[in-house]
């Protein structure tokens, strides 16, 4: 899987790392029990400090979606063990200031669902579950 | 055909197969990286990079061209090995500097239209599964390098056959006749000195072979897939290539350990020949390569993939490339990078791995002398 690494973006690189990768895995690009390079490859080939690719792999980690395997390096978990009690919490934090925003320009209620349900289909496209 | 004209023939093919690499290389390295400055892909097709292009080369024929000529019909004239060094080291500089004359005119091209780039994204794309892609290998199987190892192993059998059965001293040097004029006393050491010289080489082969692999990766945004699968196959045809030419300098040096061990008699001549040959073939099987694949594939016929001139805004790393040959940026832990201008791969200089990198190199070379000392002389 393809990842863009801007490095001219507000958004740290770490996080971009992050997001992506995440996003490979909802889009099926990244199966589960395929391996991710090792930090230190990665980071060569990005450019960037170890630091950065490890501090993203240790929130996949944290987050379950990557297993750090101690012969086979960083490799993606399977959807069933991602979900987890306290996501939906989680989500709601996260979620809230962004449907705020929304709220302020002056997006209707259903408009903001449409936009959901359609990056939502993007998703559920390449993966069954 | 004297020795001495022979090697003279030989010493000027070299020269010109080098005046050759350096003609080529502006048609060999990406397109995207012209004369060792990165240009956006809308702007490749300008008229005025084509201009600098041709006159470099008008120049570099001309100029390098009479320079490479003078050169050779010196070095007829006054064969010496300090003209021969002295020559191929103004060689350089005069087709560097003419190379740099070049790359200045296109970072002032760059400058002078980069008004509409500002603000843009500096994107640096990779591919997670580059390295672990089991159908699409990066390099070919290290399983390869069994080959220099049997070859070696037979050498050192070899010299353990036949050690009882080889005179006290052995002929170690010929005159120009042919004739012995030199000898060495049997020892363990001279019998599996060249053995040795091989596990050198392919330790350093197999180090080449694995560079190739690390070096860091090189993807366009505006074509991944397309970019993704150039990288891909120039990484595998020099991996079998390193493999190759591995084996053929194996075989080259055991050809010059039967002799010495006195299995199969040959003629001398074809052994002082061996070497200089094997010189000249591994020239031009680099260039070969060169034109063949082009520097990160770009001379490949690739299926083109969905492509995307709008989103060209890959990192302008320029400033890390200085004069457009060296790169140099302590940020990177990159250690290996593709060459801008030139063929293969180089170091980051601004890692101070680069730096024990040249010292174990060196070192290893002092190593291999002082083993030569005292296995031959002990």
């Amino acid at each position: 899987m393809f990842l863009a690494i801007d490095f001219q973006s507000d958004i740290p690189i770490y996080m971009q790392l992050k997001h992506q990768i995440i996003a490979g895995i909802a889009r099926g690009e990244l199966k589960e029990g395929e391996n991710l390079p090792s930090v230190r490859q990665l980071a060569q080939d990005i450019g960037i400090n170890l630091h950065t690719v490890n501090k993203a792999y240790t929130l996949l980690k944290e987050d379950k979606y990557i297993l750090m395997d101690r012969r086979k390096g960083a490799v993606i978990n399977s959807m069933e063990s991602m979900a987890d009690a306290d996501s939906v919490t989680r989500l709601r934090e996260e979620i809230a200031p962004l449907i705020a925003q929304a709220f302020c320009k002056g997006m209707k209620e259903d408009e903001l669902l449409l936009e959901i349900a359609e990056i939502y289909r993007s998703f559920s496209q390449g993966v069954q579950r | 055909m004297s020795y001495e004209m022979l090697s003279l023939a030989i010493i000027v093919l070299f020269i010109l197969i080098l005046f050759v690499i350096k003609l080529i290389t502006p048609q060999i390295v990406r397109r995207e990286l012209f004369f060792g400055v990165r240009i956006r892909a809308s702007q490749l097709n300008d008229e005025r990079l084509l201009d600098f292009k041709n006159t470099y080369i008008k120049n570099y024929l001309s100029i390098c061209g009479f320079y490479t000529l003078s050169f050779c019909i010196v070095l007829i004239k006054i064969p010496s090995n300090s003209v021969l060094l002295t020559g191929i080291v103004v060689f350089f500089l005069l087709s560097t500097l003419l190379y740099y004359l070049t790359h200045r005119r296109v970072m002032e091209f760059k400058k002078a239209n980069e008004a509409q780039m500002l603000n843009r994204k500096q994107i640096v794309m990779v591919d997670t599964s580059f390295r672990n892609d089991k159908s699409k290998r990066v390099l070919p199987s290290t399983l390869w390098f069994i080959i220099p190892i049997i070859i070696i192993c037979l050498n050192l059998v070899a010299g353990h056959l036949v050690y009882d059965e080889l005179p006290i001293i052995l002929p170690t040097h010929w005159n120009i006749q042919g004739e012995v004029d030199g000898g060495v006393f049997k020892t363990w050491g001279l019998v599996f000195f060249l053995p040795v010289v091989q596990i050198f080489i392919t330790g350093f082969m197999f180090l080449l072979y694995r560079v190739v692999g690390w070096s860091k990766l090189h993807i366009s945004p505006v074509n991944p897939a397309e970019s993704r699968e150039r990288n891909r196959v120039f990484r595998f045809r020099w991996g079998a290539n390193i493999i190759f030419l591995n084996i053929l300098i194996l075989l080259a040096i055991s050809l010059l350990n039967l002799f010495v061990l006195q299995i199969v008699p040959i003629n001398i001549g074809v052994l002082l020949f061996t070497q200089p040959l094997l010189i000249i073939f591994i020239l031009l099987d680099i260039l070969f390569m060169a034109i063949w694949t082009g520097q990160g594939g770009s001379r490949l016929f690739i299926q083109p993939g969905s492509s995307d001139i709008d989103n060209d805004s890959i990192l302008d790393d320029d400033k890390y490339w200085k004069g457009g040959l060296i790169y140099y940026n302590p940020r990177d832990p990159a250690l290996f990078v593709e060459k801008r201008f030139g063929i293969a791969w180089g170091l980051n200089y601004g890692n101070a791995k680069a730096y024990i990198l040249i010292i174990l190199a060196v070192g290893s070379l002092f190593l291999l002398d002082s083993l030569t000392e005292l296995m031959l002389f002990y």
